[in-house]
């Protein structure tokens, strides 16, 4: 959404995120029918993320969209670089 | 929806004014208090199973059995039964339940205020969303 529609980075950021909530609700109860959900991982996680988002987009207004923007290069970098280990060495 | 030019003030335009901006409100804080609610049930239920478990803290074996890979707990009747027993476990999966519900009511939600605004595309858009997620937790289930 950022380089090809031009959209803001913060405006794509938001939507991204909501649009991933919304379809992630729907796998959700599917994953949840099947007991699927081990409460024990997902909790602890759903706490982390809560907090995260929480305090994430009380500062997405403050924060320069360059800095974010470099942030998340270097976010997807280190999780670039940890896939790319554990599918080379299992 | 577009709002048409007005050449005065009239109570008309601030009252679809305030009627706009009503549904952007309570959508927000609907997923506000999803999420605080949700927060607090998991953050109570880890904390009541530790509570009922205090070895979890001094032995990593009695720690591996709480994360053991066996079937979660996947019904409804069955989740509140354990609730009612006080058990944390369920206490977290009612918190992830509703953190579940929570993008569900928000589409459901939308869907009225679109109504309200008589706005077409954006109803029938909507419902059709509404429609799969629903479909999605009826059809999901096995057995």
């Amino acid at each position: 959404m950022d380089l090809a529609m031009g959209l803001p980075l913060k405006v794509s950021t938001a939507t991204s995120n909501f649009m991933i909530g919304v379809t992630a609700a729907a796998s959700a109860g599917v994953y949840f029918a099947r007991g699927d959900i081990d409460p024990f991982i997902a909790g602890p996680v759903c706490a982390g993320v809560v907090l995260g988002a929480l305090t994430g987009s009380r500062f997405l207004t403050k924060v320069k969209s360059s800095w974010l923007r470099g942030l998340f290069v270097v976010v997807l970098l280190g999780v670039a670089f940890q896939m790319l280990r554990k599918g080379v060495s299992p | 929806m577009s709002v048409e030019p007005s050449v005065s003030h009239s109570p008309d335009t601030s009252d679809a004014l305030a009627r706009d901006a009503g549904p952007e409100v309570l959508i927000s804080n609907l997923l506000r208090a999803g999420v605080v609610v949700s927060l607090t049930l998991v953050t109570f239920g880890m904390s009541l199973t530790f509570f009922h478990h205090r070895d979890y803290f001094s032995s990593a074996q009695a720690l591996q059995r709480l994360t053991a890979p066996e079937r979660g707990p996947h019904a409804l009747a069955e989740v509140l039964a354990d609730a009612m027993n006080a058990r944390g476990q369920a206490f977290v999966m009612v918190g992830l339940l509703v953190l579940m519900a929570t993008p569900v009511l928000r589409v459901a939600l939308s869907l009225l205020a679109f109504s309200r605004q008589r706005d077409r595309a954006f109803v029938t858009v909507t419902s059709v969303v509404l429609t799969l997620l629903l479909l999605s937790f009826l059809l999901g289930r096995v057995e």
